[in-house]
């Protein structure tokens, strides 16, 4: 009854879906690789907010700054100057002629789970992406996407997906949808390279 | 008798009290929400060990039917929005007053949320921007966080040095509700058992609930410890003084029915016996060896037993009399406690005594006698001088008691705790960790209604934030911060714009605006409901977190309505009881349960210091009566209370602070002293029978001695106490007694 053919149609099938996991566990982890080798960063770039609640979309441009571990700053140059600076449990807002306030980021689940989430695209930790969202990597090297869907349901009650589009080992654009309809994009100018 | 429910709280220590105040106290010390709280604490492992074994643990214990609330620091139950509370948030929130819903208060606000919305983070208070423009809800919520929080490391409380993840849980089951309690500690700990499969986290628990269910353990255990190693050297004793199985085994019958007649007896007078009294009470019953002793050591080959019994009965009936007379006094007293200890121990002797009497000697029969030395040389009799050497020695005593310096009294509650320092030394760091209000300073204030507790509060509050401002506190929880009174509601109300001032301020604020036209319709629907609600009130709170909260603040006795003010960080004593008596209302009280505590011991300590002098009294009468003779009864007394003063001072001299349990003690010393005094001073009819009653003393007194100094090497404070006191007392006894001890025929005159 059982052919050798037969058994051979449905091993060469096992294996083609295993070479395939294979191929997307092996890009993936090898995303992550090349992300982990950003050795800091600073990039302008331009976030575009579209928000249920205002009549037009909002424009802003300012540069975002890496400093591993845990550094981050992001520079609100136009249309309202602004700069948030995370260092570790600390972030300070500060708008120019105002005192600048300190946020203890750890007091924050929400904060801190954001902020880590950045961290770790820009870091290539994928165990702390995985740990947080669901993971799926399409497209080739020099044009990857990356979808987050939140696994933590305080996280998952506000941002639905955050999308992640790059080339190589650049971060090129984020997109993140909240469940209200508002999206965010933010679109990072690689300069130089 | 089995169901005898046995309470095993300290209430012992604190007596009914007829003031108010001190009423609430003790009754939120038992069953307010205080006494339900569980503090955690898990160490070990790593900081993310930590975190997640907090999160997972709030997780699993909520799941469990024995907790009410469990708590790490999660803040979102903070956050999640109550309808109710939110419909009320312009009644309920002192921050913003009228001032918020001005043309330029509303713009101010505006730029605000603009801000919120272009931040790079996602806000919480998103979905409510349209009802809420000026935050009013989150400055409510803000306005609600206790004074002092724990430190917060991604979502979970923790110390400062991060090393300790801590969690408060409230149990359903009252603090003192022993058994339920017990099931939610092992319920704890096996919950944390099964989350941590790397087995290096440790869990820490305190709170009221565990200390009660502790202390219960180690009375318990080490009780039942040293009674096993007393009961074995009793055994030993009497093996060596009658050399017989049998005797040894009797011996200890009217023990056993004393403790069966004793519990009966008070579980039947109060329905209920505290452990303490328990504990106490068969300490005291200790006595009733000495009965068969003194039987055993009377008999006779040639008689039968009960005919040797009569030959000591009436020594023996006088001294179970007397010493109920003295215990007589104790339990009608109107601590509790104290007089369940003397139904308990009155009851106890009587069974004892009885058991001696009537059952003892048929089951001796008769043919049996002690191996004793029976000379009939006259046993040496100790001279007037020593006599007058130790009653010289007493008033010297006496003398160097009144001249002390310093107090003899150990006053402080805690020093009679039954738990070792280091479980209390947890306790203290781990409520400090959690930023947990300062224990045993309050403000408490009452009224006849709640309304106008509420207004007291109110009134209260601008000296209260001075004190902040100065540091004297480091913060307060008002209960009228979670609920202001319908007055100050009515207020808040009142200033509310109308439908028509506040549409055109906030056309105005929004012209400067990017915000979608026609978004705030429903902030101006709130504001025009807001207008018309009627007052909230307490009833409608119930079953919230801020409902939880007031419960914990307010209080209901009868017609009157109490308010516990809990204070933060209290640096300046002086300074709030200054605020109270600028205050000058009577109903408003500053309390220091410290000194309160101080206060109601030494109100109980002298309450037995005099009952113990009345006591002393009606023994003495009870002698003159039993004797027929001042002469008689003056010297069966008089070597009691040379042993009784001898006893203190010596203790004094070992460096001992006097407490309750010492005192305690002093009575069964005087009980057991009246025995000797009585057997030393009877008149006997030969020398032999004058052998077999030193034979009985001696074996009493090495028996009673040798138990009390196994108890006095327990580490539990209540029980050294009473074991040092009474070792000390029983030797002493025995010396003056044998020292004043009449001479035969009552001729040394």
């Amino acid at each position: 009854m059982r052919s050798p053919l037969c058994v051979l149609m449905i091993f060469s099938s096992l294996l083609a879906v295993s070479v395939q996991a294979l191929a997307v566990e092996w890009s993936r982890t090898e995303l992550m690789a090349l992300l982990a080798t950003t050795t800091g960063s600073e990039q302008r770039y331009t976030e575009i907010k579209q928000l249920a609640f205002l009549e037009r979309s909002v424009v802003s441009q300012g540069q975002l700054i890496f400093s591993p571990p845990d550094r981050l700053v992001k520079q609100v140059d136009q249309p309202d100057p602004v700069r948030y600076e995370i260092v570790g449990d600390r972030m300070s807002i500060s708008r120019p002629g105002e005192a600048a306030q300190v946020v203890r980021v750890d007091a924050h689940p929400l904060l801190r789970l954001f902020i880590d989430t950045l961290r770790a695209l820009l870091m290539g930790d994928l165990k702390l992406l995985e740990q947080h969202y669901s993971v799926e990597l399409t497209g080739s090297h020099s044009a990857w996407q990356l979808h987050l869907v939140p696994r933590d349901s305080q996280l998952a009650a506000s941002v639905d997906s955050l999308t992640i589009n790059g080339r190589d080992k650049h971060i090129e654009q984020m997109v993140t949808q909240e469940q209200s309809g508002d999206q965010t994009t933010l679109t990072l100018h690689h300069s130089g390279e | 008798m089995a169901k005898v429910p046995i309470r095993s709280d300290l209430s012992l220590s604190l007596p009914a009290s007829s003031d108010p105040v001190e009423k609430v106290m003790q009754h939120k010390l038992h069953e307010g929400v205080a006494s339900r709280l569980i503090l955690m604490g898990i160490e070990g492992g790593s900081l993310e060990q930590r975190v997640a074994a907090s999160r997972q643990l709030r997780h699993a214990l909520l799941q469990l039917e024995h907790f009410k609330r469990v708590e790490n620091g999660t803040t979102a139950a903070w956050l999640k929005s109550d309808p109710l509370l939110f419909e009320y948030r312009y009644l309920l929130a002192k921050k913003g007053g009228a001032t918020q819903f001005s043309a330029q208060g509303l713009a101010q606000a505006l730029d605000q949320r603009m801000q919120e919305l272009m931040a790079p983070y996602p806000s919480p208070f998103k979905q409510q921007l349209p009802r809420d423009p000026t935050a009013a809800y989150p400055a409510l919520l803000k306005q609600w966080l206790p004074p002092s929080r724990p430190n917060n490391v991604q979502g979970a409380w923790f110390s400062a040095d991060q090393q300790r993840a801590l969690l408060v849980a409230e149990t359903w089951a009252k603090g003192m509700a022993m058994d339920s309690q017990q099931q939610a500690l092992d319920a704890i700990r096996q919950q944390l058992h099964q989350l941590d499969s790397s087995g290096q986290l440790q869990l820490q628990v305190s709170g009221p609930g565990l200390f009660a269910v502790q202390s219960r353990e180690v009375i318990r255990s080490e009780s039942q410890q040293l009674s096993m190693i007393a009961s074995a050297a009793i055994v030993v004793i009497l093996l060596l003084a009658y050399r017989s199985l049998r005797i040894a085994i009797l011996a200890a019958l009217p023990l056993i029915t004393a403790m069966l007649a004793g519990s009966c007896l008070a579980g039947l007078l109060f329905g209920e016996l505290y452990g303490i009294t328990l504990a106490f009470g068969i300490t005291l019953l200790g006595v009733t060896i000495d009965y068969p002793i003194h039987l055993f050591s009377h008999l006779k080959k040639s008689e039968p037993a009960s005919q040797s019994l009569m030959r000591i009965w009436g020594t023996l009936r006088i001294g179970v009399i007397t010493t109920c007379i003295g215990y007589l006094v104790m339990a009608v007293s109107d601590f509790r406690g104290l007089s369940q200890l003397g139904v308990f121990t009155i009851g106890g002797l009587l069974a004892g005594a009885l058991t001696t009497r009537f059952l003892l000697p048929r089951l001796m029969g008769e043919g049996w006698e002690p191996v004793q030395q029976k000379d009939t040389h006259q046993i040496p009799r100790p001279g007037r001088s020593p006599a007058r050497l130790l009653f010289a020695t007493g008033l010297g005593a006496l003398l160097f008691l009144f001249i002390q310096p310093t107090s003899i009294w150990q006053d402080d509650l805690t020093a009679m705790s039954a738990l070792p320092k280091r479980v209390l030394d947890l306790d203290q760091e781990m409520r400090m960790q959690l930023g947990a209000p300062e224990a045993g300073q309050l403000i408490i204030l009452h009224a006849r209604n709640l309304e106008d507790a509420l207004v007291q509060a109110e009134r209260l509050e601008p000296g209260l934030e001075k004190l902040v401002k100065s540091q004297a506190i480091a913060g307060f929880n008002l209960a009228s911060n979670h609920l202001p009174s319908r007055k100050r509601q009515l207020e808040r109300q009142a200033a509310l714009p109308s439908d028509k001032q506040l549409s055109s301020s906030l056309k105005q604020a929004l012209s400067s605006h990017r915000f979608r036209s026609g978004l705030f319709a429903p902030f101006l629907e709130d504001v025009t409901t807001a207008r018309t609600l009627q007052p909230l009130e307490l009833k409608r709170l119930a079953g919230t977190q801020i409902g939880q909260q007031l419960a914990s603040l307010i209080h209901r006795e009868g017609d009157k309505w109490f308010l516990m003010v809990p204070l933060y960080g209290v640096e300046n004593p002086a300074a709030i009881r200054q605020l109270i008596t600028e205050a000058d209302n009577a109903s408003i009280r500053y309390l220091q349960l410290g000194e309160e505590g101080k206060r109601m011991v030494i109100g109980f300590r002298e309450g037995i210091f005099s009952m113990m002098g009345w006591g002393v009294l009606a023994m003495i009468s009870l002698l003159l009566i039993g004797l027929k003779s001042i002469r008689a009864a003056t010297l069966v007394m008089l070597p009691v209370l040379l042993a009784v003063t001898l006893t203190i001072t010596l203790l004094v001299l070992l460096g001992k602070m006097l407490t309750i349990f010492h005192l305690v003690a002093l009575m069964l010393v005087m009980g057991i002293g009246i025995d000797y005094s009585l057997f030393f001073s009877r008149q006997e009819a030969n020398e032999e029978e004058r052998w077999r009653t030193l034979h009985a003393l001696v074996v009493c007194a090495i028996s009673t001695t040798t138990v009390f100094a196994i108890l006095a090497s327990s580490e539990i404070p209540v029980l050294s106490a009473i074991g040092q006191t009474t070792a000390i007392g029983v030797v002493a006894s025995f010396i003056t007694a044998m020292v004043f001890a009449r001479q035969p025929g009552g001729n040394d005159e």
